[in-house]
């Protein structure tokens, strides 16, 4: 990725925000982990 | 014999310095000043009929104006070959001689060539319609550059093939050349990578952009005072994609409503990407955009809100300069929406 400063990895190229293998209701925890550290990142100071 | 007009500004055509950088175009027969090594190093194979003199500041004062009288001249005199310069570092010179050279071989359809050094801000204006000839920094470098320029323009006239920039010694113009080699892309790839390890001089065979750096963004403060939005270049659009918004090469985005808590997105929504496996999305568009979580976050007040829109894109062989248009365009709608931070979702 070009140009980006706070970047997080996600679940995968083809679900970023998904683990298909899991149960819907595992998955939605799965996703809401990410979306916190995604978040997270946002609160983070970066240096040029 | 080859009849060649030669374009130069007020200082190398003898007229004046900074004082008279506002003289209007003119022309005058045979060669000046650099002119007549031109002439030298043309060696009996051709002629420096014309020279056209024009001051750099009217030049880039009145471009279209000053562009127009050029052509004019230069179409009166009507040469086979076109040499501009070269302008060194010589900013305003630079990009006059990079005009000239572009609008003589668009309108005139003449073989055109300059020089310039690699710092002078014609070469990256010009350097992708024009051959530009790599020069010194200062007219120390005025004969070995005019002798290039010549050999190049004699190639370009004959219509003889044009090797790469770095054996014909002009800037890179972006085109890519598909050729066949002797050996398999893995062993030049471990080539390479060896000289890289034992700190040999080696060159890629592909190029990244380099200087885009942007500064980051300072930290959000309080989130649960936040407008949070997501951006995507993973192609998610409404079923049957109404703004039909290009799976590949893309050139477009599409502001579309977020699905709610309530109902199903499945079905609703598809992914155009085609750059990965979208099925999995196609199954539920959460795992693209997490709205699920980020409603639930900002029903109980760890967000103020989830922007209503999200955007989409396909980042699938897009060109660098759509994206950043595109990237531009979406930015300006998103501070619109009244957006404090950015989930950007990338495939």
């Amino acid at each position: 990725m070009m140009n980006v400063n706070r970047i997080l990895i996600g679940g995968g190229i083809n679900h970023p925000f998904g683990s298909p293998e899991l149960t819907p209701s595992e998955e939605k925890e799965f996703r809401k982990g990410l979306v916190e550290k995604a978040l997270n990142t946002l609160k983070c100071n970066v240096r040029d | 014999m080859l009849r060649i007009v030669h374009y130069l500004n007020q200082f190398f055509g003898q007229i004046g310095g900074e004082e008279k950088a506002s003289i209007p175009p003119e022309m005058k027969d045979g060669p000046i000043g650099p002119g007549f090594i031109l002439q030298e190093e043309l060696k009996g194979r051709g002629k420096v009929v014309a020279t056209i003199i024009c001051g750099d500041d009217y030049f880039c004062n009145n471009m279209e104006k000053a562009i127009e009288e050029v052509l004019l001249l230069i179409q009166s005199k009507n040469p086979e070959v076109l040499i501009a310069g070269p302008a060194f570092n010589s900013g305003r010179y630079g990009i006059a001689c990079g005009e000239v050279c572009r609008r003589v071989n668009k309108e005139l359809g003449i073989p055109c060539i300059t020089g310039m050094y690699k710092e002078n801000p014609g070469v990256e204006i010009y350097r992708k319609s024009i051959y530009i000839i790599e020069t010194l920094s200062s007219v120390i470098g005025m004969k070995d550059s005019l002798s290039k320029m010549v050999e190049f323009a004699i190639k370009l006239s004959e219509g003889k093939p044009i090797g790469s920039p770095e054996e014909e010694g002009y800037f890179k113009r972006g085109v890519r050349k598909n050729v066949f080699s002797e050996r398999l892309a893995s062993e030049r790839a471990i080539d390479i990578l060896m000289a890289k390890l034992s700190g040999v001089q080696f060159s890629t065979e592909v190029s990244n952009s380099v200087g885009m750096k942007s500064k980051p963004a300072p930290p959000i403060g309080d989130l649960s005072n936040a407008q949070i939005a997501l951006v995507t270049e993973g192609g998610l659009v409404p079923k049957g994609n109404p703004d039909r918004i290009e799976g590949a090469r893309c050139t477009k985005f599409g502001r579309y409503p977020i699905w709610g808590k309530e109902g199903s997105p499945i079905g609703q929504f598809e992914c155009i990407h085609r750059g990965f496996n979208v099925s999995f999305v196609n199954e539920d568009p959460n795992r693209l955009l997490p709205i699920d979580v980020l409603l639930d976050m900002e029903a109980n007040g760890m967000i103020r809100r989830l922007s209503p829109f999200f955007y989409s894109t396909c980042g699938c062989g897009t060109f660098i300069n759509e994206a950043k248009r595109i990237g531009r365009e979406i930015t300006k709608n998103l501070k619109k929406d009244g957006t404090d931070a950015v989930i950007l979702v990338a495939t």
